[in-house]
């Protein structure tokens, strides 16, 4: 987390999300669904920007705009109006993007909305400026990054997908609260069925970030969340260096170079007041209706807050819990199928809050990529609640299962974890043990400390799977025994 | 006849339009800017302080299409024009 | 180019239809101005162009503006009767810089109209006097867009240089536009710019709807609205493009209807100095059949026996 202490940081997010849960791209019917195809083979006339082809509205993404427009508390607009945005980059077919405006008789989807997030600081209100739709540019290969690669490479399967562009004000002051925005927006996005976050390139964002009430400096092509920390982070040390060294801060927009982690001025510089925005004549407006939108509204999902309430009073989780596993439209509903098996419900929240986070966390992934599914996690704690495994045992094979989703029961038996409750079999080590420290032993007649050390080395010998209770009395007995013995 | 528009305009415009003109072409087209510019602000005569501003000619409205998918190019069509191309990518360019 | 129908169908003697607009479909034909491009026939007579409109025209679901009306066959209905038509004769299409003798021949053919049941009398269209700049300023706007796809990524011409991406997109557009083209990029991005957007382009759009309203109010009282399809005769390849304000005002004619969306037919109707003249009819919106039924029977009466004219050339 950046430290403000010195640098007053103000940031504003441009969010594009993708609405991946659509068939068809905005303006054409080609499939939206790009991933993992073959370059250049969901493309058409339209999509491709060739001369003569003309766009028709996705009547749905209008709908799902309207949705998410709803959720974020915004003023809807009574019609839709799409505009072009003039400006030239290969990722553009037409070298126009056709999008919405809130100038020259246009009106954007939505506006004067609002989200609120939950910080260390305490509840936090970000302001969403407008939300509209647009067409998703094309992808580009580099090779190796933007700034040396020697030429580049298009495939126009993403062209035409439909975007949500939501703006917020500039109401975040750190990259942990953006991060926690994003996070909460994503979320919402996903309960709204409207996209899918998981996706790779399904959420990007751009950040307009300023220091200590210097210039406005934007940085584009940030590819997701996790790298949008990653780039305000690199952004600010950048700008407060220059500050440091009395240089002035000019307006300007930067290029996030995710390979080498750093910002890059781009050489062309069109601002907002460039992009020569006019109503697009090859479409006509749509009118929202107030029965389209009271459609919408009875068809709304339940949202993330809605739902953290419901998890309170339906399995008695604290505030906290309800609060972080819906961050997560994916943690949520692995939640909510793994109390369908199993009724200690505080129980499964520990682990997914606990363990299970911490290691998708190290791992890097996402709990929809792992392996895990609620039924491998239920059938861990049932091991656990059975005796057959200690807690202890279940923090180490829960990173087994997250990697290679494998029944922790086999797992148990595989590498021989099961328990070992068996007085006799306890015994067996506990003998050996007392006759390899003779020492150890004698303190421990005396001392009640040294009999822990004992124990250790019992539960070393058995790699962890000794019982501990029954280990307890059995060293306590045994020492007992001697003690009387001798006497 | 009075300057509407400066050399300085010209090549503000010229750049966002990508149209690079040598010295000359400027000139001359600074020129011919003023000329048809000051044509064209006759329109300052007519007085649209009450007219509603319409943005499309057209009465339609409400056309959409529903969600459903067609089928795309095949690959070798969407290529075939391209001037360059790399395997199954449209070549363009580097950017920096 | 939106008026390439009507003012080349009078300059070679044939005529020339402009449907209304979103009757045929553009999907397919190259954009140069959207909200102005319409696709239309051009013939040896109405009937020919009869026939083709009805082929060509029809509702599209690829194109947002084509018009989901049928409006039945326009060569069927050229046989009807007509009668008690109204025809305003627009004073402005008989405005300055409009040969004298084109307007003697079009008064005649206007005349003439009186033999086939049509009642004439003289009207004004007061904004049709700014339709030149408004059409251009906006024509110009969505050209400078439209033609912004020809980089050479996809398709097309590309400049031969290994440079960045600005340098070869510029150099392209260098190579590949011709002079007139890049003068109507220049202006088109001129008049989106901030800063003179109000003054230009957004001050064209309120001026084309006075002029829709215009003809709105016109077509109240008359069926037709007629006047000279051009100003001046025919002139040679070249002649004019030194002078690009004087090229544009020679549109002047024929651009108001685009700016409506209005239909609108061109038929010859004299020749003076061996040049011919064109007569244009005007109908209101989606009243295409009207408006071909009348010119046929305009053309039937007028019974010209146009001959081409083998001249050589320069």
């Amino acid at each position: 987390m950046i430290n403000l202490s010195e640098s007053e940081l103000i940031i504003g997010l441009e969010c594009h999300v993708q609405l991946s849960t659509l068939k068809t791209k905005l303006f054409c019917s080609c499939s939206a669904d790009y991933r993992e195809l073959e370059p250049n083979t969901v493309v058409c006339p339209t999509c491709l920007g060739l001369p003569g082809s003309l766009p028709v509205v996705n009547k749905e993404a209008i709908n799902l705009g309207l949705k998410v427009a709803k959720a974020l508390n915004c003023e809807i607009s009574d019609k839709i109006i799409f505009f072009r945005k003039n400006y030239y980059y290969p990722d553009m077919p037409k070298n126009f993007q056709i999008s919405q405006y809130d100038r020259v008789g246009g009106i954007p989807l939505g506006r004067d909305g609002y989200v609120n997030i939950k910080t260390d600081a305490g509840e936090r209100t970000v302001r969403i400026r407008r939300i509209h739709l647009e067409e998703d540019p094309a992808r580009i290969v580099y090779l190796g990054s933007i700034s040396t690669s020697p030429y580049s490479l298009i495939d126009y399967n993403r062209a035409g997908v439909a975007l949500l562009e939501i703006v917020t004000e500039p109401d975040l002051t750190s990259d942990e609260e953006a991060h926690i925005f994003l996070k909460k927006l994503r979320s919402i996005v996903e309960h709204l069925g409207v996209s899918d976050g998981g996706l790779q390139g399904s959420m990007r964002c751009d950040v307009n970030i300023s220091l200590s009430g210097g210039k406005r400096v934007e940085i584009k092509n940030i590819s997701s969340f996790k790298e949008v920390k990653k780039a305000i982070k690199y952004e600010f040390l950048r700008q407060k260096q220059l500050i440091k060294r009395g240089v002035i801060i000019e307006q300007e927009t930067r290029h996030w170079d995710e390979v080498r982690k750093t910002t890059v001025s781009m050489r062309s510089k069109e601002t907002e007041q460039d992009y020569r925005y006019f109503p697009e004549p090859d479409l006509v407006p749509i009118h929202i209706s107030g029965e389209w939108i009271n459609k919408i509204l009875a068809n709304l999902p339940e949202l993330p807050e809605a739902r953290k309430t419901r998890l309170m009073t339906q399995y008695g989780l604290p505030t906290h819990d309800a609060e972080v596993l819906t961050t997560s439209k994916a943690l949520a509903d692995f939640f909510e199928k793994a109390a369908e098996l199993y009724k200690n419900y505080k129980n499964i929240s520990n682990w997914l809050m606990g363990d299970v986070l911490r290691n998708l966390n190290e791992l890097d992934i996402e709990i929809s990529e792992s392996k895990i599914t609620p039924e491998l996690l239920v059938s861990m704690l049932k091991l656990i609640d059975e005796g057959v495994i200690s807690g202890k045992l279940g923090k180490i094979i829960i990173r087994e299962v997250i990697q290679t989703g494998r029944d922790p029961r086999i797992l148990v038996e595989e590498k021989k974890l099961i328990k070992i409750s068996s007085e006799e079999s306890l015994n067996l080590y506990i003998t050996q043990v007392f006759q390899e420290y003779p020492g150890a032993v004698k303190d421990a007649l005396k001392d009640e400390k040294a009999i822990h050390y004992l124990i250790g080395q019992v539960m070393k010998k058995t790699a962890g799977r000794a019982d501990p209770d029954i280990l307890n009395k059995l060293v306590r007995k045994k020492l007992a025994e001697i003690s009387s013995s001798v006497q | 006849m009075s300057e509407l528009i400066s050399r300085d305009v010209v090549l503000h415009v010229a750049w966002l339009a990508r149209l690079f003109l040598t010295d000359e072409q400027i000139e001359a087209m600074t020129k011919q800017f003023n000329e048809i510019l000051s044509y064209f602000r006759k329109l300052d005569r007519v007085d649209t302080s009450n007219v509603p501003l319409e943005l499309y000619v057209t009465p339609l409205k409400d056309i959409t299409r529903e969600d459903i998918v067609e089928a795309s190019l095949n690959p070798d069509e969407a290529l075939k024009n391209a001037p360059k191309r790399e395997g199954k990518y449209f070549k363009a360019p580097k950017m920096m | 180019m939106a008026v390439s129908v009507r003012q080349p169908a009078s300059f070679c003697g044939v005529v020339g239809f402009k449907p209304s607009y979103g009757l045929v479909s553009r999907y397919g034909l190259i954009a140069y101005a959207c909200s102005l491009d319409q696709i239309g026939p051009i013939g040896k007579n109405v009937r020919d162009v009869a026939i083709l409109f009805d082929v060509i025209k029809g509702y599209d679901k690829h194109d947002s503006t084509s018009l989901n009306f049928d409006i039945g066959s326009a060569s069927a209905n050229l046989f009807n009767e007509i009668k008690d038509i109204r025809v305003g004769v627009v004073k402005e299409f008989f405005g300055e810089g409009t040969d004298e003798r084109i307007e003697s021949t079009v008064w005649n053919a206007v005349k003439r109209l009186e033999s086939i049941g049509c009642k004439y009398e003289i009207t004004s269209l007061p904004y049709l006097e700014y339709a030149i700049p408004a059409y251009y300023i906006i024509a110009m706007s969505e050209a400078s867009s439209n033609l912004a796809r020809y980089d050479g990524v996809r398709y097309g011409y590309r400049a031969d240089i290994e440079s960045d991406w600005n340098d070869v997109f510029s150099k392209t557009r260098q190579e590949g536009f011709g002079l007139e083209v890049k003068r109507r990029i220049l202006l088109g991005t001129f008049a989106l710019t901030a800063g003179y957007i109000d003054q230009y382009y957004l001050k064209a759009l309120q001026v084309r709807k006075l002029i829709q309203d215009d003809f709105k109010k016109a077509f109240k009282k008359y069926d037709i609205l007629v006047g000279p399809t051009s100003p001046v005769l025919p002139f040679k390849i070249g002649e004019k493009i030194s002078d690009p304000l004087e090229m544009y005002r020679i549109d002047v004619d024929t651009v108001p209807v685009n700016l409506a969306g209005l239909p609108a037919i061109s038929l010859p109707c004299g020749v003076v100095s061996g040049l011919p003249v064109g007569v244009q009819l005007i109908a209101d919106f989606k009243d295409d059949l009207k408006l071909l039924n009348i010119a046929y029977k305009l053309e039937r009466e007028l019974n010209l026996k146009l001959k081409p004219r083998v001249v050589a050339g320069d």
